[in-house]
């Protein structure tokens, strides 16, 4: 899938990189990521937002997508402007759907010791995409976006 | 490029035992990355007292990882008939825990002593 076209980037300037099935391993793209975000003068709680819907959507692939097997990989695209950031995580799983999440706000599922993700990745990036499969994520943040 | 990371990735973990509870000081980042010691050291802490203060004034980060360890622990104490406390919660991690909802399950509070009024513990 290539970038969703109301991200606002043309697909040739992501960067990408794949990485082994393992969460160290991610911590490289993920601090490139970072890095960009305080270049271009993002502020504190803003890279607070994206590294969180970022490190969920890395557990996701990895754990749930790609089931911890280590012989898998996880590819991770990006591109991070004054404006604008859109990250793309992809794992080797068979997806999932979104819809079928259960609402971790919900009364009976507060006790749940996970299931907050993809509500994390919604609640703090201005868009949240998922291919058809399910098993690529598409975030997009925008700079003028703030959390309610 | 610099090599070092804007946040910190590490997590320390400091605990405190008193007279009838425990204060648990959280320094860094509670990231998936290291919940299985954390949850392993708030496992440890579980099983010696029922009454915790979680100390978040110096934790920068959390993800749900980091959440489901204090589930974790919240439920540990309260099995046993005991009670988590959350206390001094930086803004950032602060909203994680409203948006989840879960400063509706367990107790926040500005500061560890009032959380131990809330326990009805003493300081020592």
């Amino acid at each position: 899938m290539k970038v969703p076209p109301d991200f606002g980037v043309d697909d040739s300037q992501l960067s990408e990189a794949t990485v082994p099935n393992d969460l160290r391993s991610a911590k490289e793209p993920e601090h490139c990521i970072l890095r960009e975000l305080m270049r271009c003068g993002y502020d504190e709680d803003t890279i607070f937002g994206i590294k969180l819907a970022l490190e969920e959507a890395l557990t996701n692939a990895i754990k749930h997508g790609n089931r911890n097997d280590t012989s898998k990989h996880i590819v991770i695209r990006y591109y991070v402007d004054p404006q604008r950031a859109v990250i793309m995580v992809r794992d080797e799983g068979n997806g999932f759907c979104p819809a079928t999440v259960p609402d971790p706000t919900a009364e009976e599922n507060l006790e749940r010791p996970n299931g907050r993700g993809l509500m994390l990745m919604q609640c703090y990036m201005t868009k949240v995409r998922f291919n058809e499969a399910g098993n690529e994520v598409w975030l997009l943040k925008e700079r003028q976006d703030r959390l309610a | 490029m610099s090599a070092m990371p804007p946040y910190s990735d590490s997590l320390t973990v400091t605990v405190s035992a008193k007279n009838d509870h425990c204060v648990v000081r959280l320094v860094g980042s509670a990231g998936a990355d290291h919940i299985d010691d954390l949850e392993r050291q708030l496992g440890e802490v579980c099983g010696a007292t029922n009454k915790l203060i979680l100390d978040l004034s110096a934790l920068s980060f959390i993800n749900s990882a980091g959440l489901g360890a204090i589930i974790a622990a919240h439920r540990r104490c309260r099995d046993r008939g005991g009670l988590l406390c959350i206390a001094g919660a930086r803004e950032g991690v602060a909203q994680v825990l409203r948006i989840t909802h879960l400063d509706r399950l367990i107790g926040t509070y500005p500061d560890c002593e009032a959380a131990r009024k809330a326990l009805g513990v003493a300081a020592t």
